[in-house]
């Protein structure tokens, strides 16, 4: 009965002695979803520059419209 | 008399067991390394310096590890980006709308995604190729991070990693302000991996604040491609005035027709090129889609 007492407090310890933070387990479903926001954040950035880019060469078309309807 | 001896025999045998099981605890896990290997790849390092550096980074206590590895990926996100803004610049939407076939935004298909950083003297943010990043730090002050040749670097570094162990405790509160501060200004900006150990109800609550940010800015992105989906229709009407008005002059002769056909050809590239720019619309609008019901699973 003794022994085993020792072995908990032991096993205890061993367990407990590494890391006071969140479990692994956690850690690893919070990497999981900070890669997974990763690329989506890769994804929505390359898609918001196209968005601009495209917006832009419309508002430049427009313009260049304008021109052309005062020369004709 | 033997039982004691049999009792202390048997207590050294669990000390010796546990103190193994605290040191596999600290070791890297199989998945680190490989993970770390991925990233030193990136890097465009030689095979025999990635050894090096994964030798040390397995000899490397857990915290220290985890701050190489978040460094490194930091590197590695910073380089995508100054590669995709290289590639964006100089270049025309027509040009990089034309090299969609075989490059978007500079990346090549088939290609890994991450642009590697080079310059003429072969340094990689700051670290020169053929030096391990811990050489690097060694070879000018003869230090790493403070700690001098001839100490005891192994029990430094223990140390080391205790006080950012409790620093790290001690910053709780920033690490979740910056949580929600990244979460609020997240413009294409990459979180990084073990960026402060947060609770899961906190890592949650940062996530969710994440996600109602993403789709709101998922709104504006729909609201600029509506507005451009007008523009595109006020430019085509535009364009049927201006061949009204180009025929009617040329029908009365105040132009010539070298004019006409000259303006005509102007007025279809521009109808094509708001063709295309419409069909990168309706794409840009899909992709979005996509994005939102991304960022709605990650609500769940």
């Amino acid at each position: 009965m003794k022994n085993l007492a020792i072995i908990a407090i032991v096993l205890m310890a061993a367990a407990c002695g590494g890391d006071s933070g969140i479990s692994a387990e956690d850690q690893a479903a919070q990497n999981e979803a900070i890669e997974q926001i990763n690329t989506i954040e890769t994804q929505a950035a390359e898609l918001e520059k196209e968005i601009e880019a495209v917006g832009k060469e419309v508002e430049d078309i427009n313009k260049e419209l304008d021109q052309m309807l005062k020369d004709i | 008399m033997k039982k004691i001896l049999k009792q202390s025999a048997f207590l050294t045998l669990i000390l010796m067991i546990s103190a193994a099981g605290l040191l596999a605890q600290d070791k890297a896990t199989e998945e680190e390394v490989v993970q770390f290997r991925s990233l030193l790849k990136e890097q465009q390092m030689s095979e025999t310096q990635m050894d090096n550096m994964v030798d040390r980074f397995r000899e490397m206590p857990k915290l220290q590890r985890d701050n190489m590895m978040g460094q490194l990926k930091d590197k590695v996100q910073k380089a995508t980006a100054s590669g995709t803004a290289k590639a964006q610049k100089g270049k025309s939407l027509k040009e990089q709308m034309s090299d969609k076939k075989g490059e978007i935004d500079g990346v090549q298909r088939g290609k890994p995604k991450v642009d590697k950083p080079k310059t003429e003297t072969g340094e990689i943010d700051g670290i020169q190729r053929g030096t391990p990043i811990i050489d690097k730090a060694n070879s000018e002050t003869g230090e790493i991070d403070g700690i001098q040749r001839g100490e005891n670097v192994k029990e430094k570094m223990k140390d080391r990693a205790e006080e950012m162990k409790s620093d790290a405790k001690g910053s709780m509160e920033d690490a979740k302000s910056e949580m929600s501060e990244r979460s609020e200004d997240m413009k294409g900006k990459a979180w990084s991996v073990n960026k402060g150990e947060l609770s899961k109800a906190d890592f949650g609550k940062a996530r969710a604040d994440w996600a109602k940010n993403r789709q709101a800015r998922a709104e504006q992105m729909k609201d600029r491609i509506r507005k451009s989906g007008q523009n595109i229709e006020a430019a085509q009407s535009k364009i049927a005035k201006a061949r009204e008005r180009l025929n009617l002059k040329k029908e009365s002769g105040e132009i010539s027709e070298e004019s006409y056909y000259e303006r005509s050809a102007r007025l279809d590239n521009i109808e094509k090129r708001l063709t295309m720019l419409n069909d990168k619309s309706m794409n840009e609008l899909e992709r979005l889609d996509k994005v939102k019901s991304q960022v709605e699973s990650m609500e769940k």
